[in-house]
């Protein structure tokens, strides 16, 4: 037997008590709830219990034959919808600054599903009767009655409680307000009619605009208009401008215009060839200056070498003639020996007037004699000899003097030439080179990166580690000679030691220690910055 | 592991320079080295934000078998576990612990205990109020603490936060099928109720096997609001602050630059500087008319007059001379420590305040102090 449905008979309903006819029936009836309706039984005017739901199985002949035999069961049934509902009333208040606020409050309300039999508190004495239908209606309960019964105790124990706390500004968009209302609201119903089987689920309310905001927005219009205008202004301003200028322009270009237009075909040619004939001399210029300058340093580095050479090859020849001499000297005064020697015995063998003995004696006073003689030459070129070194020591002591002498000399005129040159100039003749290296030097390390400063940091910060490590070698001052002809680079290489003869500060040994040069604390060599100041002590 | 580290701590080499005591800055990374005020005990350096990991390290949890579900209607209890993570044994005082539900106002929570050893826990329990919406319920636990070493203090504020899901307790039998004839009792209704809907629901809430533990952050707005760190004004004085020292004769001041001396104290009176063999840091001298020194008035400050040091994010002042001192005209006596301000001046002689005075001028940055000036003042007697 299929199951009879039972619903409310509107949707604005909340809850329905179901007809006595709607039992009453020859045949036994089946009644479904659907699962998202309360159902209450009465039997003889008392609650049997409440349901969410459920099937349903009444009257019929069996039922009707036990009536007659043990009397009438009467039985009702009051349906109740669970689902929440949308109720919705308006709200006025005045702000704590007196304007009047205005709102509509929507309510999420529900029939209690815990307790859905006290809904029974809501339904007294309401009937609906249709006057126009044979059968009375249903006794009902509207979602209206609901809010009816409520609204009374919203208006001043919320409304005007919440609302005159908050000024009239800072209403709209304040969800704290909106909470605050919600939960006071929750309070005051759960008191009300919390017993009744009615509860809040959520409350909001939506603000019509109150007097200070259309103030508010009026204003706003007002100045935005005022905006426009300026920003019209403006343009209309810049646009005035604009024309002046581009007037002025026009005046000034027909003045050129008229200066070019004048002049002939040739004066046109000549100015053209003036201008490029000077720019192509600028560039030779420089081109030709940078040349010469190399072309006159490695001149005065050749001659430099050529004359120490010779100076060398001229003492050496000196010495060596001397000693030539004094053999020369030596070989002949043997030689006049070995002469008298055999004149002697030639004379003696002639005469035969010596006795043997004479003779052997004779013989050992003149070899005495020889031997004396050739003692007093060795001895001479000895004395010769110490002399000659004597000399040299000398000459050597009076070149350094010389050259000490001419160091300081250079010294002085690279300071007194220092006072026009550039810092890469002063830098790289401290690194010990001459001022004309330090002009090509300059020079090329301009040509290759001018631009590039970083190199150029390097190059300084290289040089004065040079300086500081006292690199002053000729064999140094060569190498960075060589390589500063491949540019700034080179340069670096040789004045910091790329041959790897200067001492530097990382070749120093772990347990060394530097100053710093900012506030002097002694630190490890090995530190990257100074303990006592936080100086940077390594360049890299 | 709460995750109280923070990602701004000291580099490994900060640590090894500063076991160097005459070292104020790393000697490879050339970063200042900031040491703990119980540098001594824990070995500790500072973090960006004034924090010794080492000595402020705890860690608080949520104990085995916590509740972490609720029904609309119930509370929620937590008990929870507050742990000092110290490696070394410095003790941590819990100064307070909050609570929040949502948006509501922080309520304090009564600790019976303050002090925690290295590696002990306490427990402290905390109640949420009736949880009324269904849905997350966000917790936040807010907890300050501090570390002390002989008269210095520092404190912290952390915070956390707990989502406890509450759930709706909703009905969901249906088609349930419910007779009602008179065939078994004769006249009237059977009814067959297999499930009653008023039935209570089992309480049975989520529970959990292990502690866990919760998310702790610095929160350096909360510090301020408390008065823990900083000055009312918003901004505080870090401990890299560029101290400069004006007025002073030749090595009677630090040079100017942050002091990153090892005990952090700047210790200020008549004896010589440190680097004359002296005790101070900074020499106090009144000057005489013409400019040389005035010997009579000089005799009255003493050796070791006063400390200057940082804390908290404030620039604190100590008495240290029995005599005491004048602060802005107010007498304070040995023992007293409190923060000076912009624009104070110290007169370290009570009868005598124009023998020689400092004035305190900060430099702010945001929030931050970046340089202090310290202006040294000596007005010769009978002068103006």
């Amino acid at each position: 037997m299929a199951s009879h449905p039972i619903v409310l008979s509107d949707p604005a309903m909340l809850a329905e008590f179901l007809r006595q006819s709607e039992f009453k029936g020859l045949f036994e009836k089946r009644l479904a709830v659907p699962p998202d309706y309360a159902a209450l039984l009465f039997r003889n005017g008392q609650l049997v219990d409440a349901y969410k739901g459920g099937h349903f199985s009444v009257g019929g002949v069996v039922d009707k034959l036990k009536s007659i035999v043990g009397g009438s069961t009467n039985i009702g049934m009051l349906i109740a919808d669970l689902k929440p509902f949308k109720v919705q009333t308006s709200i006025k208040a005045m702000s704590r600054d007196h304007v009047e606020i205005a709102g509509t409050v929507t309510m999420e309300l529900q029939v209690n599903p815990d307790t859905p039999s006290n809904i029974l508190g809501m339904m007294h004495g309401i009937s609906r009767s249709n006057p126009g239908e044979e059968v009375p209606g249903r006794k009902a309960l509207s979602k209206n009655e609901v809010l009816d019964r409520i609204r009374p105790h919203l208006s001043d124990r919320v409304g005007e409680a919440v609302i005159g706390r908050v000024d009239a500004v800072d209403i709209r968009g304040d969800r704290g307000l909106q909470d605050k209302l919600q939960a006071d609201i929750m309070t005051e119903v759960e008191r009300v009619a919390g017993d009744i089987g009615i509860m809040v689920r959520a409350v909001s309310v939506e603000w019509a605009m109150n007097a200070v905001e259309v103030e508010a927005i009026e204003t706003a219009e007002i100045v935005r208009q005022q905006a426009a205008l300026d920003r019209r202004l403006d343009i209309i301003k810049r646009e005035i401008a604009r024309e002046s200028d581009a007037t002025e322009f026009s005046i000034k270009s027909q003045v050129d215009l008229a200066k070019l237009q004048n002049a002939s075909d040739d004066e046109l040619k000549t100015m053209a060839l003036n201008s490029e004939i000077e720019f192509l001399d600028a560039r030779e210029k420089a081109t030709r200056r940078q040349e010469f300058e190399v072309l006159e340093h490695e001149i005065a580095f050749l001659q430099k070498e050529r004359a120490a050479t010779f100076e060398n090859q001229l003492a050496n020849a000196t010495q060596e003639s001397e000693l030539t001499k004094i053999k020369a000297r030596q070989i002949a005064a043997e030689r006049d020996i070995e002469k008298l020697n055999s004149d002697h015995a030639d004379a003696v063998r002639k005469t035969n007037a010596f006795t043997d003995l004479e003779i052997a004696n004779r013989t050992q006073i003149q070899q005495a004699e020889h031997i004396a003689r050739l003692q007093d030459i060795e001895l001479r070129a000895q004395q010769a000899e110490v002399d000659f070194e004597i000399r040299k020591g000398q000459a050597a002591t009076q070149n350094q003097a010389l050259l000490i002498n001419a160091d300081a000399k250079a010294r002085v005129d690279q300071l007194n030439a220092g006072r026009q040159m550039t810092p890469e100039q002063i830098l790289a003749i401290n690194a010990g080179l001459s001022p004309d290296v330090a002009a090509v030097l300059a020079e090329q390390a301009r040509a290759k990166g001018a631009a590039n400063n970083e190199t150029m940091q390097v190059m300084r910060d290289m040089v004065e580690a040079a300086t500081a490590a006292q690199i002053r070698s000729e064999e140094q001052a060569r190498n960075m000679l060589r390589t500063s002809m491949d540019g700034a680079v080179g340069v670096a290489h040789g004045a910091g030691g790329g041959g790897g003869s200067a001492p530097s500060s990382s070749g120093a040994s772990a347990d060394a220690a530097i100053d710093c040069p900012k506030c002097g604390t002694s630190n490890a060599a090995k530190a990257n910055f100074c303990k006592g100041c936080g100086h940077k002590l390594r360049t890299t | 592991m709460a995750g109280t580290h923070q990602t701004n701590t000291a580099k490994a080499c900060c640590f090894r320079s500063a076991l160097d005591s005459n070292a104020g800055f790393c000697g490879d990374c050339g970063e200042p080295i900031i040491r703990c005020m119980a540098f001594d005990d824990c070995g500790g350096l500072l973090d960006k934000r004034g924090r010794c990991p080492v000595c402020v390290h705890p860690e608080l949890s949520l104990d085995a078998g916590a509740a972490m579900a609720v029904k609309v209607g119930g509370s929620l209890a937590l008990p929870l576990v507050i742990t000092n993570r110290s490696p070394v044994s410095r003790p941590l005082f819990v100064t307070g612990l909050w609570m929040r539900e949502d948006d509501g106002p922080m309520r304090q929570i009564e600790l019976p205990w303050q002090r925690l050893d290295a590696n002990a826990s306490a427990e402290a329990g905390v109640r949420t109020g009736v949880l009324e919406n269904a849905g997350i319920t966000r917790l936040d636990l807010q907890i300050t603490v501090a570390t002390r070493y002989l008269w210095h203090e520092e404190c912290f504020a952390f915070t956390t936060s707990i989502a406890i899901p509450v759930e709706q307790d909703s009905q969901t039998i249906i088609n349930q099928n419910y007779n009602i004839t008179a065939d078994e009792i004769g006249a009237g209704m059977t009814i067959y109720n297999p499930s009653r809907i008023e039935k209570e629901r089992a309480s049975g809430a989520q529970t959990h096997d292990g502690p866990i533990a919760l998310n702790l952050r610095r929160v350096d707005a909360v510090e301020k609001q408390l008065d823990l760190r900083g000055y009312s004004k918003g901004y505080g004085v870090p401990r890299t602050v560029q101290l400069e020292w004006n007025g002073f004769g030749a090595g009677h001041a630090p040079p100017s630059g942050p002091f990153l001396a090892a005990n952090g104290l700047i210790a200020a009176g008549r004896a010589a500087t440190m680097s004359d063999g002296g005790l101070n840091d900074v020499r106090l001298l009144a000057d005489a008319r013409g400019g040389g020194l005035d010997e009579q008035r000089s005799v009255h400050v003493s050796r070791r007059h006063f400390l200057l040091y940082i804390e908290n994010d404030r620039l604190m002042l100590r008495v240290e001379s029995s005599n005491g001192l004048r602060l802005n005209g107010k007498s304070l006596s040995r023992g007293k420590s409190v923060a000076i301000q912009d624009g104070d001046t110290l007169s370290p002689l009570i009868n005598d305040p124009n023998a020689v005075s400092l004035t305190f001028r900060f430099e702010v940055f945001h929030d931050e102090v970046a340089r202090i000036s310290v202006l040294r003042r000596s007005i010769p007697s009978g002068g103006h």
